[in-house]
């Protein structure tokens, strides 16, 4: 933490190393677009470096970071609907677009070891979940990615949200509910 | 227990998180209510199906965009400044320790050397430059690229689709779906220095091609 406060490079390339999946994740999952989660998720970097000094390192750098990236994403939302809605045209639909290409091009997903049949079944599973994820609002979204996909604790989610545990709780699980019915017409056979 | 607190504490029941007395009170329901014991399985299916999604990886570029990007905006070159050591050090102690850690890496280079893991090290081969003097062609460009969903990237910073490129000096990335290179190439038209061929597929499925727009050369 030192060496960072200090701006040593080699730190920020660590910091950039040990941290730029997670940050790239969370912005892809929250804006479901690559190029834009690439954008912002390079945007939260500059924006650590910058800040690094106001760090007081109350809670993990991990967490604080999140926060970063949780409050861009949410930046950048309000920016691309407001763009789409001057342009007339539905942010779902690029998205839409987009979460169909990622999951087919999953380099992950594609090297499994499974039946061709139940491989194409899974990876149409995962754009199911992914289209419908996009597709619920942005606090029901943000606590499924940070609950269920990034295993955060409730604790760190509070951190990072700023919301109080039983909201957390709560809203987490209306979150769930509203996504599992969104999926119950894909979920039947599995 | 009620219905309607039962719904509210399936995820509960999920995690394990329930107090005794309360899972004792929902397990006693959902013996008796069908309706919540299909809301608990579907439930369970939807966060299992969310627990699978495989890990996303960042952009194999992703690292040196970014170092691109934080000299760009200075945040770079003010660090190398801060690290020339103390204002205090003369000159004499500071070549010193030059000549130290300069040994000291030409022995820890011998060492990788030999262990043949120097490969590891060396940074990705940057892809081929496409020289444009025409901001025009440049234009032609990143409009075929965002007509087969690729984005646009100038001097490291996103363009939203259908800006206007050009002017200074620029370097662009345009960054392409390999399944569309050749619908790509249709759109592009004659651009001078563009092959018919994608030049490099990245392990992420795209093409990556960086095009510097140097007007008047």
């Amino acid at each position: 933490m030192s060496a960072l406060k200090r701006g040593e490079e080699a730190a920020f390339e660590l910091l950039v190393r040990l941290h730029q999946h997670r940050v790239y994740g969370l912005c892809l999952r929250m804006l479901a677009d690559r190029a834009e989660a690439e954008d912002l998720a390079q945007e939260v970097f500059i924006s650590v470096f910058r800040n690094i000094q106001t760090f007081r390192e109350e809670s993990l750098l991990s967490t604080w970071i999140y926060r970063i990236t949780r409050n861009h994403c949410l930046n950048r939302l309000k920016f691309l609907r407001r763009r789409a809605h001057e342009r007339q045209q539905p942010l779902e639909d690029t998205r839409q677009a987009d979460l169909a290409g990622e999951s087919l091009a999953d380099p992950v997903a594609g090297s499994r070891l499974q039946r061709p049949d139940r491989a194409i079944e899974g990876r149409e599973l995962e754009s199911r979940v992914l289209q419908e994820l996009a597709g619920m609002s942005e606090d029901h979204r943000e606590l499924v990615v940070l609950r269920d996909l990034e295993q955060l604790t409730y604790e760190e989610i509070q951190d990072i949200t700023g919301l109080a545990e039983g909201t957390v709780k709560s809203r987490l699980h209306r979150a769930r509910m509203e996504l599992a019915r969104r999926m119950a017409p894909h979920l039947k056979d599995t | 227990m009620e219905h309607d607190t039962a719904q509210l504490h399936l995820s509960e029941l999920l995690e394990e998180s329930l107090p005794p007395e309360l899972k004792a009170g929902l397990e006693a329901h959902l013996a008796t209510c069908a309706e919540c014991r299909d809301s608990l399985a579907l439930l369970e299916r939807t966060l299992r199906a969310v627990r699978g999604l495989p890990r996303v990886e960042a952009p194999p570029q992703f690292a040196s965009r970014l170092r691109r990007r934080a000299a760009q905006a200075g945040l770079l070159a003010a660090r190398r400044r801060r690290r020339q050591g103390p204002a205090g050090m003369n000159f004499s102690s500071t070549m010193a320790l030059a000549v130290v850690l300069a040994a000291v890496g030409a022995l820890l280079v011998l060492v990788l050397l030999m262990q043949k893991q120097i490969a590891l090290l060396v940074e990705e081969a940057p892809p081929p430059v496409l020289q444009l003097a025409q901001p025009a062609a440049l234009q032609t460009l990143a409009e075929a690229s965002w007509a087969v969903g690729g984005a646009v990237r100038a001097d490291g910073r996103l363009v939203p689709p259908g800006s206007a490129l050009g002017g200074a000096s620029l370097e662009v990335d345009l960054e392409l779906p390999a399944a569309r290179w050749a619908e790509f190439r249709r759109a592009a038209g004659a651009v001078a220095g563009l092959t018919r061929e994608a030049p490099r597929v990245g392990p992420d499925g795209l093409v990556h091609l960086l095009v510097a727009l140097r007007p008047g050369s």
